[in-house]
């Protein structure tokens, strides 16, 4: 079995091929699975090849080639009237801007002469602080930052004596039960408070998240991993400062990326 | 006013084949390399660099021997497809001539009764298939012209719409004139017991 030519094939898969040629082809198809896919591919490419030879067609009718070597010539050498045009238009910018520039270098000099008699005026303003005494003002400042942090470091690494120890109990419990129960004011000296928190919701070994919230639910801090201990409580120790601006602290549960909150706790008020 | 690049190529008069080439490669050159890109399959290893070089070189043979392109796309690509199906043969030649030196004279192509390759299968099961394939083409023989040659294209995985388009036939033709041919192929077949799926 001889196969047909390429040229054969490719004539048969032409929209404009004479019935004979297609027949011819097809017989033979039948038979030679190797060319029957050769064929199939040429069929499938004929309405790519027909799409993009109609584009092309047009592109090149539009931008055709010059006819002639002077032409080229012609066209390589002189350019075209596109780009006269942009020439033209890129000289007359740079002309606009060296009027522009000379413009501004007149105004420069107008205002040097008129700033140079004025250290002659006697001064008439308030005077401002030197730069000296500025900067003495602020080194003193930091200073004095310095020290007080060195003063908490200090603090912070020795025994906290008689840290409070506060037992919270929940919002909603408070409303209900142990309404007339009075929490104890934090003392106005103490370096940090022990919170021991009360939970209705017994889960020993739970973990939490906690916020320290201000007025207008500003979260003064937040931290995770509060765990309830085996007596229901959890415990926290908070340093005083801290607590100036909170006003309640709150316990949320985390399950995958959803919080929900557990309890909500008043925190007492610094006793003055 | 220029005239359009299909009266200048259309025009040999006056016009060396060296520059009908560029000023024909200059606006169909993209369209060239695209179409042997999409006609070479990466499988067989053949190089589109090469596939296109030889299309050049065909088009400039065209061109030299002063041959009037009227549809230059349309020229482009079937000079792009006939040299991609050759560079394809070439390579399944080369690949098929080796086989044939390690395996001997059993052929190497796809059985039109198993869908496997030779390769794959026993010498009994080989000569079963070849009876297998040659009942059926005697079956084929026997049916009218246009149903046995929709049934043959069928089998070879042409859809209705590929073989009408073939053999300028619209689909429904194609599709009714495939349903009645394999019926009949049936009905010769069955007393043989080949089952056609």
């Amino acid at each position: 079995m001889t196969c047909p030519s390429s040229e054969l094939l490719v004539a048969a898969a032409a929209p404009d091929a004479g019935q004979d040629v297609r027949e011819q082809v097809a017989d033979h198809l039948v038979a030679c699975s190797r060319c029957a896919e050769e064929f199939r591919v040429l069929q499938e490419l004929g309405a790519w090849a027909t799409d993009h030879a109609h584009l092309v067609d047009e592109s090149a009718q539009t931008s055709a080639a010059p006819t002639t070597r002077s032409s080229v010539w012609s066209a390589s050498r002189f350019g075209s009237a596109w780009a006269y045009a942009t020439a033209a238009v890129l000289v007359l910018a740079v002309a606009a801007l060296e009027v522009q520039v000379q413009r501004l270098q007149r105004e420069n000099r107008t205002l040097a002469d008129r700033v140079q008699p004025a250290p002659t005026t006697p001064a008439t303003t308030t005077p401002s602080p030197s730069p000296s005494a500025a900067l003495e003002t602020r080194v003193a400042e930091q200073q004095q930052k310095i020290v007080d942090l060195e003063q908490r470091l200090r603090s912070a690494d020795a025994p906290d004596l008689n840290a409070p120890i506060i037992d919270l109990e929940p919002a909603d419990a408070r409303r209900s039960a142990n309404a007339a129960r009075q929490t104890p004011a934090i003392p106005a000296g103490a370096r940090s408070v022990v919170f021991v928190l009360n939970t209705t919701r017994p889960d020993a070994g739970a973990s939490y998240d906690v916020e320290l919230v201000g007025p207008g639910n500003r979260v003064v801090w937040t931290g995770s991993g509060l765990k309830q201990s085996a007596d229901r409580t959890l415990t926290l120790v908070v340093p005083r400062p801290l607590l100036a601006d909170a006003t309640r602290l709150r316990l949320y549960s985390t399950t995958g990326t959803r919080r929900s909150l557990v309890e909500q706790y008043p925190i007492p008020s610094i006793r003055p | 006013m220029k005239p359009p690049i299909r009266d200048v190529l259309a025009a040999p008069s006056g016009l060396d084949a060296d520059r009908r080439l560029d000023e024909l490669l200059t606006a169909y050159g993209v369209f060239l390399r695209n179409a042997v890109r999409r006609l070479c399959p990466t499988t067989l290893g053949v190089s589109i660099d090469e596939i296109e070089q030889d299309a050049r070189i065909r088009l400039w043979h065209a061109l030299k021997g002063e041959r009037n392109i009227t549809d230059p796309a349309s020229y482009l690509y079937r000079i792009a497809a006939t040299a991609a199906i050759d560079a394809m043969r070439r390579v399944r030649a080369r690949r098929e001539h080796q086989l044939d030196d390690l395996a001997g004279e059993e052929g190497t192509g796809t059985s039109i009764a198993t869908g496997l390759s030779p390769a794959a299968r026993s010498p009994e099961e080989l000569a079963a298939d070849r009876q297998t394939s040659d009942r059926i083409r005697d079956a084929l023989s026997q049916l009218p012209e246009n149903r046995r040659r929709a049934v043959g294209l069928h089998l070879q995985g042409f859809t209705s719409t590929e073989i009408g388009r073939l053999l300028g036939w619209s689909e429904p033709k194609a599709r009714n004139l495939t349903h009645r041919g394999l019926k009949d192929l049936r009905r010769l077949l069955n007393p043989e017991g080949i089952d056609l799926p």
